[in-house]
C-alpha cells in the first residue's frame, strides 16, 4: 500500500505522518497540494498542522486546493484517506466527512495526552483494538470541538460512525466525539495524534495499530467482514 | 463594478467562545447592559458586474464552497456602491 502524505502550506505533522506508515510497513511518498492526481497512490493521509495559516477558518482554504478534487475521486474510490487534527478539519470542509471543527469551549489551544475509548473497533482503521479499548494519543489543538447537528448525531450513531471517543471531554465536542469515519467506512477523521504515539519509550504506542491497518488494508478490511 | 460586502456569522445554536470572552470582559468594564455578544466576519470585495442576479449567483456559489461553511455559518450581503473604474 503507497500512501499520499498531502503538504501544504502551514502543515506541520507530515514527517510524523510519513515516518508512521513507513513504520508500519507501508510505502509514502510527499505530495504537494498543487498536484491534481493521486494517481498510483493506494491510500491518502492527511496531516496536521495550520494549513495556509488557518486562514479564514481551518481547513477552508485547503478543501478549495488543487489536490483536492484527487482526494474526493480516492476517496470515492474506496482507498483509505485518514486526517488527522486539521486533517479531520479539513475532511469536514471537503464534506467528505460531516459536521464541523469549532473552537474547544475555553477558547484555549490545548497540548497534552488524553485519554480515548476507541468505540468502534470494527473498522478497517480500529480492527485489532479491542472493543471500548482505552488509548492514549496526545491532542493539541485550539479548534477540536466537534459540531453537528442533530440530525448528523443520530445518524452517526445509527451508523456506528463513531470511533473513538474523549473519557474526559477536554474541548466540548458532542457526544465525546474525538474521530469519526464516513458511511462506506473508509474515510477517517480524528483530533488526536495517533502518529505521535508509536513508541512506548516516548510515550505511548497506542497509535501503531492505525497505521499498521491502513499499511495492511485489504487484510484489516477482511478482518471486519 | 460593484463593490460587496459579505458577513459571515456563526448560526445562533453555534457556541461562540469569542463571543462569551466578550461578553465577560464587557461586563467587567461595567457595561451590564450588553448581552449576546456574537462575533463574525466581513469580507469586502469587489465584483466585474452589475447585472444583479449573475452578481446574486456570483457572491452565493462563492459563500456556500468557501467564504462560509454553512454546518456552522450563516451569511449575508450587501450590494455597496458603484466602484469607479
Amino acid at each position: 500500500m503507497k500512501f499520499a502524505v498531502i503538504r501544504f502550506p502551514g502543515s506541520n505533522c507530515d514527517r510524523d505522518m510519513l515516518n508512521a506508515i513507513l513504520k508500519s510497513g507501508g510505502e509514502a511518498d510527499y505530495v504537494d497540494y498543487r498536484e491534481t492526481s493521486l494517481e498510483g497512490y493506494d491510500g491518502v493521509l492527511i496531516p496536521g498542522g495550520f494549513s495556509f495559516g488557518d486562514y479564514l477558518r481551518s481547513g477552508a482554504m485547503a478543501a478549495v486546493a488543487p489536490v483536492t478534487k484527487a482526494i474526493v475521486e480516492a476517496a470515492e474510490a474506496g482507498k483509505p484517506v485518514a486526517g488527522i487534527c486539521n486533517g479531520f478539519q479539513i475532511l469536514t470542509e471537503i464534506g467528505l466527512l460531516p459536521g464541523a471543527l469549532i473552537f474547544n469551549d475555553t477558547h484555549t489551544f490545548i497540548s497534552r495526552d488524553e485519554t480515548l475509548k476507541v468505540t468502534n473497533s470494527r473498522t478497517a482503521f480500529t480492527t485489532g483494538y479491542q472493543p471500548d479499548e482505552t488509548v492514549t494519543f496526545p491532542i493539541a489543538h485550539g479548534e477540536g470541538h466537534y459540531y453537528c447537528d442533530d440530525e448528523t448525531y443520530d445518524a452517526l450513531k445509527r451508523n456506528n460512525q463513531i470511533v473513538l471517543k474523549y473519557t474526559d471531554n477536554p474541548n466540548g465536542s458532542r457526544g465525546d466525539i474525538a474521530g469519526i469515519i464516513n458511511e462506506a467506512g473508509n474515510v477517517l477523521g480524528m483530533m488526536p495524534h495517533p502518529e505521535r504515539a508509536l513508541e512506548a519509550l516516548l510515550g505511548s504506542d497506542d497509535g501503531k495499530k492505525i497505521f499498521e491497518n491502513m499499511a495492511n488494508w485489504e487484510a484489516a478490511h477482511n478482518e471486519i467482514q | 463594478m460593484k463593490k460587496i460586502e459579505l458577513i459571515v456569522t456563526l448560526q445562533p445554536q453555534v457556541l461562540d467562545t469569542q463571543g462569551e470572552a466578550l461578553n465577560r470582559a464587557v461586563h467587567e468594564l461595567g457595561h451590564e447592559e450588553i448581552n449576546d455578544i456574537r462575533v463574525g466576519k466581513v469580507l469586502y470585495f469587489d465584483i466585474d458586474e452589475t447585472d444583479e442576479a449573475k452578481i446574486d449567483e456570483s457572491v452565493r456559489r462563492l459563500s456556500e464552497k468557501l467564504f462560509a461553511n454553512t454546518v456552522i455559518e450563516t451569511y449575508s450581503y450587501t450590494i455597496l456602491d458603484e466602484v469607479a473604474e
